[in-house]
């Protein structure tokens, strides 16, 4: 049985901000394909995000390493640029929404949209907002 | 008495100089790559590879060979309609010559801060100033939750203000160590250290790939193939 911090890391304001979509520059650059990491937010409680992701990774061919709310998810298999590697991280940003950061941690850009792909429908049922529904010019 | 007369023409020369270069004279075209890669940490092929992105957004609305406020956000948000807080900031802090246009050496020195090569003070300087929003020296709590709520706003998520207020606490009693209620300089400094994820919005991973990305440049090259 696994020791867990009782709450995933409180979100910094400045941290939230940092999210802005006017505060992010890569979109000057146009191409959807770089993106190297997306979130999600969830009302689901923490501990239920980390095992629907780990249930989510594992059939994909993904090893899982847990630790507190912070998950490292590895293909078993190498792809084009070595094994793709994925971190992910739940955060609080008040006790009934979480921001879920996932982020590619190693291997190739193009595998690492496939995974989320693959990832994003099997986690319907968390996934409150994506990221493109939390960008949506109103 | 003439050593000071001297000195007063070597200095009002420098000063005629630097207006007749930069301060007065929006720069069209690129003129001068090796300079501006002098100046900042893009190599002569990224700025070349830099000007392409720059024409493409500047000719956008008007083709003046300038970025205005509307071609900016077009280019951030892929529409012109959207008004934005951060945007203004970022657009402001890009146009040191405070005259509502971005010439091309404008751009290329902001986005030189956000290279994966830039000096980290710089990317700390620059988010500060991003952040302090009536440019008084310090980030207050009103201005953090202004931008918190315009955040959130844009994500569609509603929080209650008590939320938003306990968001606000913790982030202060960490960051505002003084204990007088705003963030100046060194307290922020001291946060960024501690939490170098607050300033991953200050890279871009793409710059270092700009010259694959926009490889028109080769063509328009000053560069030698030796």
């Amino acid at each position: 049985m696994e020791k867990r911090e009782e709450h995933p890391v409180a979100m910094n304001a400045f941290e939230l901000i940092s999210m802005s979509k006017g505060l992010n520059l890569g979109n000057l650059f146009d191409e959807q394909a770089f993106k190297r990491e997306t979130r999600f937010t969830s009302k689901c409680p923490a501990n239920e995000i980390i095992n629907k992701i780990e249930e989510a990774a594992k059939p994909l061919g993904f090893d899982v390493h847990k630790k507190n709310y912070k998950m490292r998810l590895e293909n078993v298999k190498a792809g084009r640029k070595g094994n793709l590697n994925v971190a992910t991280q739940v955060f609080q940003v008040a006790p009934s929404l979480h921001m879920v950061e996932v982020r590619k941690a190693k291997g190739d850009t193009l595998e690492f949209h496939k995974f989320y792909k693959n990832l994003s429908t099997c986690l319907e049922d968390v996934v409150w907002k994506t990221e493109e529904d939390m960008q949506q010019v109103k | 008495m003439v050593t000071c007369l001297e000195g007063l023409t070597h200095v009002l020369s420098a000063v005629a100089s630097c207006c007749e270069s930069e301060g007065y004279n929006q720069t069209i075209g690129l003129e001068d790559p090796e300079s501006l890669a002098r100046e900042t940490v893009f190599s002569v092929s990224e700025i070349e590879a830099l000007y392409e992105l720059f024409k493409k957004i500047s000719s956008a609305v008007i083709d003046d060979g300038l970025i205005n406020k509307e071609e900016f956000q077009l280019a951030l948000f892929k529409t012109n309609t959207k008004e934005c807080l951060f945007a203004d900031r970022v657009f402001d802090l890009f146009d040191t010559k405070q005259n509502g246009m971005l010439d091309f050496e404008e751009f290329a020195r902001a986005l030189s801060v956000f290279h994966p090569n830039a000096p980290l003070e710089d990317k700390i300087d620059f988010s500060f100033q991003l952040y302090d929003l009536k440019q008084q020296g310090f980030i207050e709590r009103q201005e953090v939750k202004q931008m918190v709520v315009a955040t959130l706003a844009e994500s569609g998520m509603n929080l209650s203000d008590d939320v938003i207020e306990s968001v606000l606490d913790k982030t202060f009693e960490e960051a505002d160590t003084k204990q007088d209620g705003k963030i100046d300089k060194e307290e922020w400094r001291n946060l960024v250290l501690r939490h170098p994820s607050l300033l991953k919005n200050m890279t871009l991973q793409y710059l270092n790939d700009i010259t694959t990305t926009f490889p028109s440049f080769v063509f328009h090259s000053q560069v030698d193939d030796t």
